[in-house]
């Protein structure tokens, strides 16, 4: 904690003594939150990050980042808490055909908005995602990453993770979050990726060129899912008055593997983005059910976008399907029957966008529908920046159908938000 | 490279006119005009450090500042790279232009926040330029062949802001694309320089939408360059102010510098 409170006390620092000091940049942000449909509103966070960049000589650079955020929640389950981390500390080589980075930090991969198949590098902090987007909630991670060009748009990869992060549903006392759909009533014991440096080991390699107008990448990632899947067990008795002795809830952070690819292109007025990954997984959760199975999914997508009457107007299909290794489907251990898994699912993803009064007012939509599972989310921003580098951003998000599959958690968690931003 | 981006861009770009070639025995006209302004000597490459500032209908003001570096390559392939410095919210976005002579140019963008550079589409050349009163076309010039050029006057003369007489051209520049927003424009064109000096864009009713003028045109290293200019856009009562702060021109700029990784490792 004392650690935390001098990485807090030093961000603050840097930020009101050296606003304008070279390479150094960042935002202070207030988030007032409200939710109608839970007890524990409304909501206040508050938010600085720093950034510093160092560049010596023109082969290397240093990014050292960090930030401090806190929250205080009211009504029924009050709560406060806070946080300051680590956001980048890396160093970049950059030499004639190789750079290497190296550090936490983040290492970007696929082409898509909002939802990436094969963006596996970094995992998310998901109420970054509902509240900001998905470059705000990638969170770092140890890395080492090496890029030989081989031409301007030749490119062969290789990136290396050798300690395993989680994802977060929050990273602000993340048990109470809204955004945190367990609804498990017990402590479940979480095992995770454990042993030699090698067999905790994540990483992969992407080839990535131009063919014409054309930029596309294939790749291949091996590593943990990063969020956890669970299985229950139980020790039964024989005895018909006493059958169960006791019960085990165990989650785990499944290994998988996938080989991936993407492309991008540019015509006329248009943009066209796809990705399709195929994974091969230890373990894939059942719906509702605290069981998995082995198996293996595809994911595919395809997205364009374009400007229109000022507006900048994008859409996205994301399939998927998931083929379930039937020999190894156990019963679900609390209802004696097979499990359901989730096999098929189509999401539709929509942005509509426009900056107008020279680009110091935003109006920004975006929805994405999950057509099997039939719910969705919506959301609706607008923001107004009434002086150079201060926004004021008004949030509105409703989720909407089924409880059911990962938007469906969150049916109860439509909220309305104002946040304040200072860039520096 | 487009006509008008070379009448816009160019001309706050600034530069020289090494022009190329004389004048026809049978009389210069519109084409011949827009391929002066083309082909004239602007150097080898050349980096500039540029200050706008945009100023709203009720006196606000909004800086913005940049640095622009260009290269001249064969047969119309050009390269340009803009970086930004300030205001911090979008501090180190780059923006990577190539051009070619028979084909729209790519554009690539690469935002700090997404950590990746996305291919963007060209179609929207004469939307404004991060919030200013200039185009992406201003700046990065779209390709000559997509407007048709007329000379309106072939011997005009009048009065610079600052009161100085100069010689020009008068030129209308007309897109093909019919679907512009600002299909037309008029241009005034310096017969030393060839750099644009004045120029009104229309709208498709054929009214005057926007004005730009060259405040400040000079010498620098021996190419004429737009030192100072204005654009205003005449329904918004909005203005933009582009100041060169720092030019220099054959600075040796490589092919490296303007690739793709060079765009990614510029950002922070």
């Amino acid at each position: 904690m004392k650690t935390q409170a001098a990485l807090a006390g030093l961000l603050l620092g840097l930020a009101a003594q050296h606003l304008h000091a070279q390479g150094l940049s960042g935002q202070v942000s207030v988030l007032g939150t409200t939710f109608p449909n839970r007890p524990r509103t409304p909501e206040l966070r508050s938010r600085v990050f720093a950034k510093n960049t160092t560049i010596i000589g023109p082969h290397v650079r240093f990014d050292v980042g960090g930030f401090a955020e806190g929250l205080l929640a009211g009504g029924e389950g009050a709560d406060r808490a806070g946080v300051a981390e680590f956001d980048e500390a890396s160093v970049q080589l950059t030499m004639s055909r190789l750079d290497v980075l190296a550090g936490f930090t983040r290492a970007v991969w696929g082409r898509l908005d909002e939802l990436q198949p094969s963006d596996v590098v970094n995992p998310l902090d998901f109420s970054k995602f509902f509240y900001e987007s998905r470059e705000a909630a990638r969170m770092p991670v140890g890395l080492v990453r090496a890029r030989l060009h081989l031409t301007d748009s030749t490119t062969i990869e290789l990136v290396a993770v050798p300690r395993f992060r989680k994802a977060r549903f929050d990273r602000l006392d993340e048990p109470t979050s809204p955004f945190n759909p367990s609804t498990l009533p017990l402590r479940v014991a979480v095992e995770r990726p454990s042993g030699s440096v090698w067999e905790q080991m994540q990483g992969g390699a992407r080839f990535s060129t131009s063919t014409g107008r054309v930029d596309w990448s294939v790749g291949a990632y091996h590593g943990f899912r990063p969020l956890q899947a669970y299985t229950l067990s139980y020790l039964a008795s024989g005895l018909p008055a006493a059958p169960i002795v006791s019960i085990l809830i165990s989650g785990t952070y499944p290994e998988y593997t996938m080989v991936s690819g993407d492309f991008e292109t540019a015509l006329s007025r248009w943009t066209f983005r796809g990705e399709a990954v195929y994974s091969d997984d230890k373990a894939i959760q059942a719906r509702r059910s605290p069981v998995t199975a082995s198996g293996r999914t595809v994911q595919a997508g395809f997205g364009a976008d374009r400007s229109l009457a000022g507006f900048r107007v994008l859409g996205e299909l994301i399939w998927h399907h998931a083929e379930i290794d039937t020999p190894s489907l156990p019963t679900d251990p609390l209802t004696g029957v097979a499990p359901v898994f989730e096999r098929r699912s189509l999401t539709a993803v929509g942005i509509v966008e426009r900056q107008f009064a020279r680009q110091t007012r935003l109006i920004r939509g975006f929805g994405i529908y999950d057509g099997v599972n039939k719910n969705g989310i919506a959301r609706a921003i607008a923001a107004i920046s009434p002086r150079q580098g201060f926004w004021v951003e008004g949030t509105a998000v409703w989720f909407s159908g089924r409880r059911a599959g990962l938007l469906g958690s969150f049916i109860d968690d439509d909220f309305l938000s104002v946040r304040l931003i200072q860039h520096f | 490279m487009s006509m008008s981006s070379r009448i816009l861009s160019i001309c706050w770009l600034l530069v020289v006119i090494g022009l190329s070639g004389g004048a026809r025995a049978a009389g210069p006209d519109g084409r011949w005009v827009a391929e002066q302004i083309r082909d004239r000597d602007q150097g080898r490459d050349a980096r500039f450090d540029v200050r706008m500032r945009i100023l709203d209908s009720r006196g606000g003001v909004r800086e913005r500042r940049f640095t622009l570096m260009l290269k001249r390559g064969a047969k119309g392939e050009d390269r340009g790279l803009i970086r930004f410095s300030q205001p911090a919210d979008i501090k180190s976005t780059g923006l990577l232009i190539w051009k070619h002579l028979n084909a729209e140019a790519e554009r690539f963008l690469f935002l700090p926040a997404m950590g990746r550079i996305r291919r963007i589409a060209g179609g929207e050349a004469q939307e404004n330029f991060v919030g200013s009163d200039f185009s992406y076309e201003d700046i990065g010039g779209q390709d000559f062949d997509a407007y048709t050029y007329e000379l309106l006057e072939g011997d005009g003369t009048t009065t610079d802001p600052s009161g100085a007489t100069y010689k020009f051209y008068k030129l209308q520049s007309r897109a093909r694309d019919a679907s512009a927003p600002f299909p037309t424009t008029i241009s005034y064109v310096d017969k030393e320089s060839f750099v644009v000096r004045h120029a009104e864009r229309l709208d498709r009713a054929g009214q005057r939408r926007k004005t730009y003028d060259v405040q400040k045109l000079a010498k620098v290293q021996g190419f004429w360059t737009a030192l100072a200019a204005t654009m205003a856009t005449d329904r918004e009562r909005t203005r933009t102010e582009l100041v060169i702060d720092a030019s220099q021109y054959n600075v040796g700029l490589t092919e490296d510098d303007f690739s793709r990784r060079a765009l990614e490792r510029g950002g922070s």
